[in-house]
């Protein structure tokens, strides 16, 4: 099989200053439902046009009508309460309501739920014909939804991770019927401050092996598994052996090549985060294409996704934006190389 | 004569921010109205404060308000001076000991800083939560002292009252941390051009103890120095941001850089500022810091409101005790009143007010004697809210101002 060069985003998307500015008209009742909703659908197809202009291979709307990256679930998934106080989102100036879980957790009764979130004349744009390109949406994993939860009924970490695993599967077998052909699973709880935070030792590393095993080794759709937010090197070997995933996910800004050179990707494609989801330093093309051939050369992958690091909702807009052109250029002079 | 804070037991002080009247919002901005509900709080505010000449802003806003041109720079200046005058008045009133302008007089804490330091560039609106939004900052050059940042400011409380002054400033640690550092990273990543790999959260520290160094060294320090040259005494380090990344590396930067800004300046008093935080972990580094006199920290937050003096019913203020066991000797601006939203049912100590909490004195009385208690000594002690007031108006901003010194008068006689 070819080598694959593919490009993404990695979750939620930055709104335009437009957005930002109507979002606040209405907050404080300056202006209609109505005008909040066209603003959202002509930012998201702003965007989507961008990324197709910009070779961008899984195209996502950015998600923007997500509040945080955990609402739409803690909104949908019945036994889980959706929470009023704030918690910082990691180590970033940003927050999510904390859910709490208070009864048995069941899926919602299809996908359906997720077209609430999503802008859906913006995803229209993404070409349908196109092999090369498909629609991709973002989404937290069950470790991570397990880490950033309140639980109140499981009371094992274990039990959490396997419920939410459970609910996801059901999630993801229905969206080929809602038009996605990719699925991003973010599951930077994995790795933020790997020993000290949420992962605390390889036998919570094994609790999330096996819901995956279970849940996600025969997906009907392609599947992105992304760390960020802290260094994977300790727990990289472990999930190399998943089965069903199509590609790896990894935060350059936090691990260092050096520490996982001895490492090989085998089957799986690389999801190089180099470009920094959290510094407005524009990353040249050429250098994001000079890092990828590095690490390429390094761990061997069969493919590589350049992405940034985490989402980058954490930028202004004109910078996101300019960080998605620059994962297109980088892409293109990745596949002159590769051939 | 400046009236001294220091001989009296349990002195009281203001955090920083109080909510920005909304006739000085709209004020000084050029698409908003002045209304007559503008005009009516000022009159009520003004005559209740009894704040001097205030009939001169119920004048000016009267004339704004029918006026079909824009305001001018004239009425804008005004506007904010009284803002100020209000704020003062309002502590006045209320008998604060240490005061400053409730921060009247600034934007916000980290714009007001970075628009006034060479070599930042403000970017644009980073989300935060919902709708909420921030404005964020990139350093693109070494950042550079080029005229005085709260002088006036200063000079302005202090020609308005004869209170202890204690002036907020933003933190360096602050600073950079919700800044992007494209310049620094930049410089390092072209000196790595050469090297067939780079390590980036390497390189991340490096740039980041690079920019912090340089923004304390060419711009904060010779603000300071200024300040203290024209009689500052004391200046309230405000880091919200620390112990947000709790890596050693970041927190040893954030010892290093408020050890930088503080050197020498022996005739000033400085305090930090920090909420809602992680005081295990903060407890551990203050003893490295060589010129904090006092840590004006959150405590009512993580209070239960019933009444008590035992650690079963002040666990907010067992976190004292952290600092105790790492042995941090200095005095503590005791958080004793909480300044956001509140939920849920409030114990035998206070009562809800709409979205609010308020404290009965009864209860800052027995925070603050649990805290002399575990503290061996109350002379350690200064009493003050949670963080700045902003998100309350001014309405309980009063009331819960209030009570924290009626508390504190309990309390101080419980002592005696």
């Amino acid at each position: 099989m070819a080598f694959s060069v593919d490009s993404t985003l990695t979750g939620i998307h930055s709104r335009s200053e437009r957005t930002v500015r109507v979002t606040r008209d209405f907050d404080r009742g300056r202006t209609t439902k109505e005008v909040l909703n066209t603003t959202f659908e002509s930012d998201s197809e702003d965007l989507v046009k961008l990324e197709i202009d910009s070779g961008i291979t899984r195209i996502s709307d950015g998600q923007l009508l997500w509040q945080d990256f955990i609402r739409p679930f803690s909104e949908s998934i019945s036994g889980l309460k959706s929470g009023a106080d704030l918690s910082r989102w990691y180590d970033n100036n940003s927050f999510y309501r904390k859910p709490s879980v208070v009864k048995k957790m069941t899926a919602p009764n299809d996908s359906s739920f997720l077209l609430n979130y999503s802008v859906q004349p913006a995803l229209d744009l993404v070409p349908s014909k196109n092999e090369k390109i498909k629609r991709k949406l973002s989404v937290p994993g069950p470790y991570t939804l397990a880490s950033l939860v309140s639980d109140e009924f499981y009371h094992s970490k274990a039990e959490l991770v396997n419920n939410f695993a459970k609910i996801l599967k059901k999630i993801l077998h229905g969206l080929p019927a809602l038009g996605f052909g990719s699925i991003q699973i973010n599951e930077p709880s994995l790795v933020y401050r790997y020993g000290e935070s949420a992962l605390t030792s390889k036998k919570e590393l094994k609790s999330f092996i096996s819901a995956y095993e279970e849940n996600f080794s025969k997906p009907p759709i392609e599947i992105y598994l992304h760390t960020y937010f802290g260094d994977c090197s300790k727990i990289l070997k472990d999930l190399l052996k998943l089965e069903g995933i199509t590609a790896l996910g990894i935060d350059f800004t936090q691990t260092s090549l050096d520490s996982i050179e001895k490492l090989r990707f085998g089957e799986k494609a690389l999801a190089c985060g180099c470009v920094d989801g959290r510094n407005s330093l524009i990353e040249p093309p050429e250098w994001i294409a000079a890092f990828c051939t590095e690490a390429i050369q390094t761990l061997k992958p069969n493919g590589i996704v350049v992405l940034p690091s985490s989402e980058l909702k954490y930028l202004p807009r004109a910078h996101a934006d300019k960080k998605i052109r620059s994962i297109g250029k980088a892409c293109k002079i990745l596949e002159t190389k590769v051939k | 004569m400046v009236r001294r804070a220091k001989s009296i037991l349990f002195p009281t002080q203001e955090i920083g921010s109080i909510a920005k009247p909304s006739w000085r919002v709209k004020g000084v901005s050029s698409d908003a109205r002045i209304t007559s509900k503008d005009i009516d709080e000022a009159s009520s505010w003004g005559e209740r404060l009894a704040v001097p000449d205030y009939q001169q802003l119920v004048n000016r806003l009267r004339k704004i308000s029918t006026s079909d041109t824009a305001i001018t720079e004239e009425d804008k200046i005004s506007i904010r001076d009284f803002s100020v005058k209000y704020v003062l008045a309002l502590f006045d009133k209320i008998g604060l000991d240490r005061v400053y302008s409730g921060e009247q007089w600034r934007v916000e804490m980290y714009e007001h800083l970075v628009r006034n330091i060479e070599g930042f560039k403000l970017l644009g609106s980073v989300h935060s939560f919902d709708y909420k939004y921030f404005t964020k900052g990139e350093v693109i050059d070494r950042p550079r002292f080029t005229h005085p940042i709260h002088l006036e400011e200063f000079e302005f409380v202090k020609e308005h009252t004869n209170r202890e002054i204690k002036i907020p400033i933003t933190g360096p640690y602050t600073v950079v941390d919700w800044s992007f550092n494209e310049f620094y990273e930049t410089e390092l990543r072209k000196r790595s051009a050469n090297k067939k790999r780079i390590d980036l959260r390497k390189t991340y520290f490096e740039a980041r103890r690079k920019f912090i160094l340089d923004l304390v060294k060419n711009a904060l320090r010779p603000e300071v120095e200024l300040l203290i040259q024209k009689g500052v005494k004391w200046i309230q380090i405000d880091e919200p941001a620390i112990t947000t990344r709790p890596d050693a590396e970041e927190m040893e930067l954030f010892v290093d850089a408020t050890n930088a800004l503080t050197k020498g300046f022996t005739s000033c008093i400085f305090s930090l500022h920090n909420c809602y935080s992680d005081y295990k972990l903060l407890a551990h580094y203050t003893t490295k810091l060589k010129d904090i006199k006092q840590l004006a920290l959150e405590f009512a937050n993580r209070d239960s409101t019933d009444l008590g003096t035992d650690a079963k019913t002040r666990p907010g203020y067992v976190d004292l005790k952290h600092f105790e066991t790492e042995g941090f000797e200095g005095g503590f601006g005791l958080g004793i009143t909480h300044v956001h939203d509140y939920s849920g049912k409030p114990g035998s100590g206070a009562i809800v007010d709409g979205r609010n909490v308020i404290e009965s004195p009864k209860l800052v009385r027995d925070r603050i004697l649990f805290a002399a208690k575990l503290l061996k000594d109350p002379s350690r002690i200064s009493v003050n809210p949670d963080c700045g007031l902003r998100t309350r108006s001014w309405e309980i901003t009063y009331k819960k101002l209030e009570v924290m010194m009626e508390g504190t008068k309990l309390a101080r006689e419980e002592i005696a």
